[in-house]
């Protein structure tokens, strides 16, 4: 039914559509509604939708730290623009390891129809991202991003250590970050080093991340972002051979679901195809049997 | 259109209209995107900011856009104002943490006797500053009780009905609320396009 007059109700439901305030059921519903395109309603969804984008742009501006710069644009120097997000990417040989860590082709959600939709798909935790650009570089260039970002969160301890106006909570995120980018840089220098990226499943494709492997020195690193673990469970981390799976450890993830695990890797592992994390009743089981949820072969 | 400079940076009269930098952007111009990124990223950082009280969430959210925006901009094309789809995919990325039960700060800045607070005085350009001057006037015109909802709605992810439960409200009173803040919100916008119109 079609409506020819905007009243109260129209004007209510369409400014709830508008902030994302309609359950599911009541806003797909106003959207279907919309879609047997009623004109009244439209002209009241664009109203609203205009009314939450001022909302928003009475927001207070603040200046991002300077080195979200440098990663984005090292970021777009090497990533490609998507013409058609469904065609697959070519990896090439170089490429193959230095593609470590791909966004979904987000959704774009139009202004103020947050309803029941998600622009996007997944969070990419900073760390992750700082590590994509520095390993989407590649060759001797690798590196500089993450160097780069080392030495400024450095800087930015230092300044913040000294001067008043940065909460405990803040100087502990910058003193982490900066350990956690020490721990990567140091290990991503060394020869031999194989990196994987860690796919979700199709029950769980949030999850994403990177897995780095020295298996010389017989250490892996995991930095990865996956759905926090139901109560009682764990992420664990395995090594399949082709004889078996072997457990390398568990992965414990701080309250965003955010990963990064230093492990050591069992001995006999030179012939490892792959690694698999599964969900296990906690504290971990001795042989997989939880659901997979997210893998990485190693060339 | 008359806008202000902002503090030590370019406005937009020097610089380029968003439409024609999103255009630049589609064809692959790494400076257009980072001119979008000098201009808009103050205002993305502080709106993300605002909504997770998170500096890292905020610094995440930050560079999920703004690669979104370069991967996808073949396929983003959006017929609502650029500056208006940039702000609800802020707000919808901010979110985020939210819908996975992580706290947030429920859009500080719109809450009544929230502090109009200067830009950083090294923030430089900024998006669109006489539009964003009159999106704060307008915001501070509510009154309380609109601002109170709004804010809860805006910086939160909860229904009507337990928007409702949190301020002991009845929902009745809620949704007549949101109609009369966004009803008056929506004619502001409304009246500042024709006085724009008839100045082209
Ligand atoms: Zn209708």
């Amino acid at each position: 039914m079609k409506h020819d007059r905007a009243t109260e109700e129209i004007r209510e439901l369409a400014a709830l559509y508008a902030l994302g305030a309609l359950t599911q059921q009541e806003a797909r519903g106003f959207e279907i509604h919309l879609a047997e395109g009623c004109g009244v309603c439209r002209a009241e969804q664009r109203r609203f939708a205009r009314a939450a984008a001022t909302l928003g742009l009475a927001a207070e501006e603040r200046r991002a730290p300077e080195y979200l710069r440098d990663i984005l644009l090292e970021r777009i120097e090497r990533e490609p623009q998507a013409p058609d997000p469904g065609a697959p990417q070519s990896t090439g040989p170089e490429e193959e390891s230095g593609r470590i860590l791909e966004l979904p082709p987000a959704e774009a959600s139009p202004a103020g129809g947050g309803s029941g939709r998600h622009g996007f798909g997944r969070s990419l935790p900073w760390l992750l991202a700082a590590v994509c650009a520095a390993l989407a570089l590649g060759g001797g260039f690798a590196w500089k991003s993450a160097r780069t970002d080392a030495g400024r969160l450095r800087a930015e301890l230092a300044e913040a250590a000294e001067g008043a106006g940065r909460t405990g909570d803040e100087l502990r995120t910058l003193r982490a970050r900066s350990a956690d980018l020490d721990t990567i840089l140091e290990m991503t220098r060394r020869q031999g080093v194989q990196s994987t990226h860690l796919v979700g499943q199709p029950a769980t494709p949030a999850n994403s991340g990177m897995l780095l492997w020295d298996a010389g020195r017989r250490r892996c690193l995991v930095i990865a972002s996956f759905l926090p673990a139901p109560r009682g469970q764990v992420y664990q981390l395995w090594f399949s051979t082709p004889e078996a799976r072997v457990p390398v450890g568990v992965l414990e993830a701080d309250a965003g679901g955010r990963i990064l695990a230093r492990l050591r890797t069992p001995e006999g592992l030179e012939r490892a195809l792959s690694a698999v994390v599964t969900l296990e009743p906690a504290p971990g089981s001795v042989s997989p049997e939880g659901p997979f949820c997210a893998t990485g072969s190693f060339r | 259109m008359q806008q202000t400079v902002g503090s030590g940076g370019k406005g937009p009269s020097e610089g380029q209209a968003l439409p024609a930098l999103l255009g630049k952007i589609r064809q692959g111009d790494r400076e257009a995107m980072a001119e979008l990124y000098d201009r808009t990223s103050p205002l993305v950082f502080g709106l993300a900011l605002g909504i997770t009280g998170d500096r890292a969430r905020a610094e995440e959210a930050l560079l999920d856009i703004y690669t979104h925006i370069w991967k996808n901009a073949a396929a983003c094309d959006p017929v609502v104002p650029p500056l208006d789809w940039l702000v609800a995919t802020v707000r919808e990325r901010a979110l985020l943490g939210q819908r996975r039960g992580l706290p947030s700060a429920g859009a500080a800045w719109l809450r009544p006797g929230a502090p109009r607070r200067q830009p950083d005085g090294e923030t430089g350009a900024t998006a669109a500053p006489g539009e964003q001057e009159r999106a704060r006037a307008a915001v501070a015109d509510l009154p309380d009780a609109q601002r109170e909802i709004l804010a809860r709605a805006y910086g939160g992810t909860l229904s009507c009905d337990e928007i409702a439960a949190r301020t002991g409200k009845p929902a009745g009173a809620v949704k007549t609320l949101v109609r009369l803040g966004m009803n008056r919100l929506a004619e502001g916008a409304e009246e500042d396009e024709v006085e724009a119109r008839s100045r082209d």
